[in-house]
């Protein structure tokens, strides 16, 4: 509901001139060229990060690479990268007043362009097919091979009849992520100057153009998405990957790379440079510039302005995930799952359609909610529900019912053997759901940009507001700030990953 | 004596086209009672179990405790207030909290005083002595059980239940354990019903046992009844090893494909007997009596079985480790003394063939 009812003032926002207007805001010729720019851009973002996810998880799963562990970092870490992030650094590496033009004479072309956008959004996204198609790498029974090879086919005709079809569900879980992170992106497509969707969306309502027009934009990528998650659905129908037999899976001989090792060490190498060294290493050198008088209060403000958002939504996230978790898992029943599935559509419907949804609904029905710290607090709650279903999911999964049962045969109800029981055994992983939620909120944008209040202040609003005018110097302490916060987020990750394995 | 607990008509089905799991079932349990509800896995004996503690609402039948309904056509008690402890099989000891902690959390009502001296008590009596603030998973496996029986015991409920407690120890600590839980209840005058499908755990620690298969009870006595006269094949073959034999019946006598045996009840016409291997006596063939070929000797040690075939039938035999036949020998058996006719299974000839499709005869 949280969700269904903004998008629903969506619609009706869209078509508030009638059914006409609603027409002919999409019939305007401009749409079709942006809904062609986005399809373009997100088929770009998909094909280059494939080309760098596909080589790596396999350079990191089936060869004889030295430290194949910790290049698979390299795979992960850019995710603590946020796209305006990685736009920001990146961009004011290149140019006349650029990062390298300043430590050296030569002058870096300068990216912007749909081939800028495709790098930077391919460079921070890359990394959700990478562990996707890693893990489902990891868990690939090697024997299936060893019996292809002993049927007579050549590691080509491997890759393509064996391979490739088990690794079909982590591909399209990647495609499906990478494209719902491209559509509803604004900020480092904005910076390239490459319109898109998103863009649009976020410049009519900024500007109050045309209010009808974003609400029709956000309606046309909910659409687009909607269409991504039925093709998904397509493709997994009827797919059926488990192992006939009871053979646990075997380590596979690595295959040896031989000459083409450095060819390897290379690849990987500048993957590392180019998504992790660089950034890093230039928002440090802006860091280094950055002018000192001044900023503490504004960071400190900033620093508050992102908690006085972020902890409630991690409160308020996780004690709503607990009830649905709760009852999908001890009551099982078609609508207690159908419950915890709609936790993902927040996460589906991209940002900026959604905190639109919600303006034009607190702003018809509870106007007095509007411009308050309570929406974006909302906002991020019902944003980032799907990210707190996980830890409690897997926790509450270790705790038996026996035990609650236990609780009530000793005379304590169904509420008391809640608060008694259930919840002291699942608090790693409430305590894990909210500091997910907590670094997301930490270092998001989009709602926040259109969500918080006049004059309220957070860390990557600051970011923003600085980078667009190009003061990439100022920007610099909160953008390290900020890369602090999701470089723990990914630390998170890492651990919780490492626990399952 | 009047039943503390009695069970009637209780039917579950867990979904509306399966047949159900537990099929009108009646118990009684008398006070001070170790009541064993014996049977295979999913015959739905834990079923009752949870039912009677209220985890399950039975689909119709009546369960009461102390003259008190808690569950019928108008009522369902939930667990919490129904005052039955019940002891699982994996223990479900809650792990953030210690031994004293699990013990006393039944007592929340009472006062700090008289819950510690209740733990304490608790404690010796299960012989737990100080463990009291180890967490559950620094405790051995019969440490866990003790604890689990001490938890459910300690709010003092009317009847306990035990679902397969001893399944999770070791073959050497579960003997030893059995004995020690048996111990504590029978100490405290508790009744109890424990859910197992191991015979001898149900010959060993119960004073009666109900044996249940496809969701039904098919006998209920004492161990020692139970074992000497089964009434149905199912029994005979569940406590224990017997041959089931087919034979005609003349009075307090059975004609068999092995001979004439002494039957324990005056019967005529076709009947099912259940021989046990002990109350058969080997000795060498004579004409008087048929005769078969020794198939398989398996020495024991203290006793061995012998196979023996007549025609196309076998008999397993139960002597001491003294007799010596060999592989081959032609022998001839005898029953020691009157052997049990199986009830029900009186077939006349018009249903013969029926009968013979549903018994596995000839062990």
């Amino acid at each position: 509901m949280g969700v269904l009812l903004p998008l629903l003032y969506l619609g009706l926002r869209a078509f508030e001139s009638g059914p006409d207007g609603f027409l002919d805001l999409l019939k305007r010729p401009n749409n079709w060229e942006l809904v062609l720019n986005t399809l373009l851009l997100t088929l770009g973002v998909l094909v280059v990060s494939l080309l760098i996810a596909l080589p790596m998880a396999w350079l990191t799963t089936r060869t004889d690479l030295k430290a194949r562990r910790l290049w698979a970092l390299v795979g992960v870490l850019p995710l603590a990268i946020p796209s305006y992030l990685m736009a920001y650094a990146l961009l004011s590496m290149s140019g006349n007043i650029g990062v390298v033009a300043k430590l050296t004479d030569w002058v870096l072309p300068s990216i912007s362009g749909y081939w800028g956008a495709v790098l930077i959004l391919s460079l921070c996204n890359f990394p959700y097919l990478f562990f996707n198609l890693r893990a489902a790498w990891l868990t690939l029974d090697p024997a299936l091979e060893d019996v292809a090879y002993s049927l007579g086919q050549n590691r080509r005709q491997i890759f393509i009849r064996v391979i490739f079809p088990q690794l079909k569900p982590a591909l399209l879980s990647g495609i499906l992520l990478i494209s719902l992170h491209v559509l509803s992106e604004f900020a480092a497509v904005s910076l390239m100057g490459y319109d898109t969707l998103s863009l649009v969306l976020y410049t009519q309502f900024i500007s109050a153009f045309n209010r009808s027009y974003a609400a029709c934009i956000a309606l046309i990528l909910i659409a687009i998405i909607l269409c991504l998650l039925l093709i998904e659905m397509w493709f997994l129908r009827r797919l059926r990957l488990d192992k006939a037999g009871t053979t646990n899976i075997r380590r596979l001989n690595p295959t040896p790379l031989g000459a083409w090792a450095p060819v390897a060490y290379l690849f990987l190498s500048s993957i590392l440079f180019v998504s992790i060294v660089a950034p890093v290493g230039a928002i440090l050198f802006w860091a280094s510039k950055a002018p000192l008088d001044d900023l503490w209060p504004d960071l400190s403000e900033a620093l508050k302005g992102s908690m006085m958002a972020s902890v409630p939504a991690a409160l308020l996230s996780t004690a709503l995930v607990i009830p649905i978790v709760y009852m999908s898992i001890r009551m099982p029943s078609r609508w207690t799952s159908l419950l915890e599935r709609s936790t993902y559509l927040g996460y589906a419907v991209p940002a900026l359609a959604f905190a639109l949804g919600l303006v034009f609904f607190t702003l018809r029905l509870v106007p007095s909610l509007y411009q308050t710290l309570f929406l974006l607090i909302y906002g991020y709650t019902i944003h980032y529900l799907a990210e707190a279903v996980g830890p409690i999911r897997s926790a509450l999964y270790q705790t038996s019912p026996r035990i609650e049962e236990a609780s009530r045969s000793l005379g304590y109800t169904r509420l008391q053997t809640l608060f008694k029981i259930t919840l002291p055994l699942i608090r790693n992983g409430m305590l894990i759901s909210m500091a997910f939620i907590f670094l997301s909120c930490m270092k998001e944008l989009h709602l926040t940009i259109i969500l918080s209040p006049l004059g309220y202040n957070t860390l990557a609003l600051n970011v923003w507001s600085y980078i667009e005018e190009a003061f990439f110097a100022q920007a610099a302490p909160f953008a390290l700030t900020i890369l602090i916060f999701s470089g723990m987020f990914v630390g998170l990750l890492l651990i919780q990953e490492k626990k399952y394995q | 004596m009047t039943a503390i607990l009695t069970v009637r008509n209780v039917t579950k089905r867990y979904s509306v086209i399966d047949a159900p799991v537990v099929d009108g079932i009646d118990l009684e349990l008398y006070p001070g009672e170790l009541l064993a509800l014996l049977g295979p896995s999913g015959c739905g004996k834990t079923t009752v179990l949870r039912s009677i503690a209220g985890f399950e609402k039975p689909e119709h039948g009546d369960i009461t405790l102390l003259d008190k309904t808690m569950c019928n056509k108008e009522t369902y008690v939930r667990p919490e207030k129904r005052g039955i402890g019940f002891v699982f099989q994996d223990y479900a000891l809650f792990p953030h909290l210690n031994v004293e902690q699990n013990i006393g959390f039944g007592l929340k009502h009472l006062t700090r005083a008289k819950r510690q001296e209740l733990i304490e008590k608790a404690l010796e009596l299960s012989g737990l002595d100080g463990l009291g603030k180890r967490a559950p998973h620094e405790l051995s496996g019969g440490q866990q059980q003790r604890v689990a029986l001490a938890r459910s015991m300690a709010p003092g409920p009317k009847v306990i239940l035990l679902d397969e407690p001893f399944s999770n120890l070791d073959a050497t600590l579960r003997e030893d354990t059995r004995k020690e839980v048996r111990d504590i209840l029978k100490r405290s005058g508790m009744s109890a019903i424990l859910v197992t499908h191991d015979q001898e755990e149900a010959l060993t620690f119960s004073d009666r046992i109900s044996v249940m298969n496809n969701g039904r009870i098919e006998q209920c006595g004492s161990p020692i009844d139970i074992y000497r006269n089964p009434k149905t094949p199912f029994v005979a073959q569940f406590l224990g090893t017997t041959n089931l034999i087919h034979a005609e019946a003349k009075g307090i006598c059975a004609h068999t494909p092995f001979g004439c045996m002494d039957i324990d009840k005056n019967s005529n016409g076709e009947v099912l007997l259940s021989v046990r291997p002990e109350q058969l006596k080997i000795k060498s063939a004579s004409d008087e009596y048929e005769s078969g070929i020794v198939t398989s000797r398996k020495f024991k040690g203290h006793d061995q079985y012998y196979r023996i075939r007549f025609g196309n039938k076998e008999l397993v035999v139960l002597t001491d480790h003294r007799s010596e036949f060999k592989e081959g020998e032609l022998v001839s058996v005898e029953t020691t003394e009157p052997v049990v006719v199986l009830e029900g299974m009186v077939c006349n000839n018009a249903i013969r063939g029926k009968c013979n499709a549903r018994l596995k005869v000839d062990s």
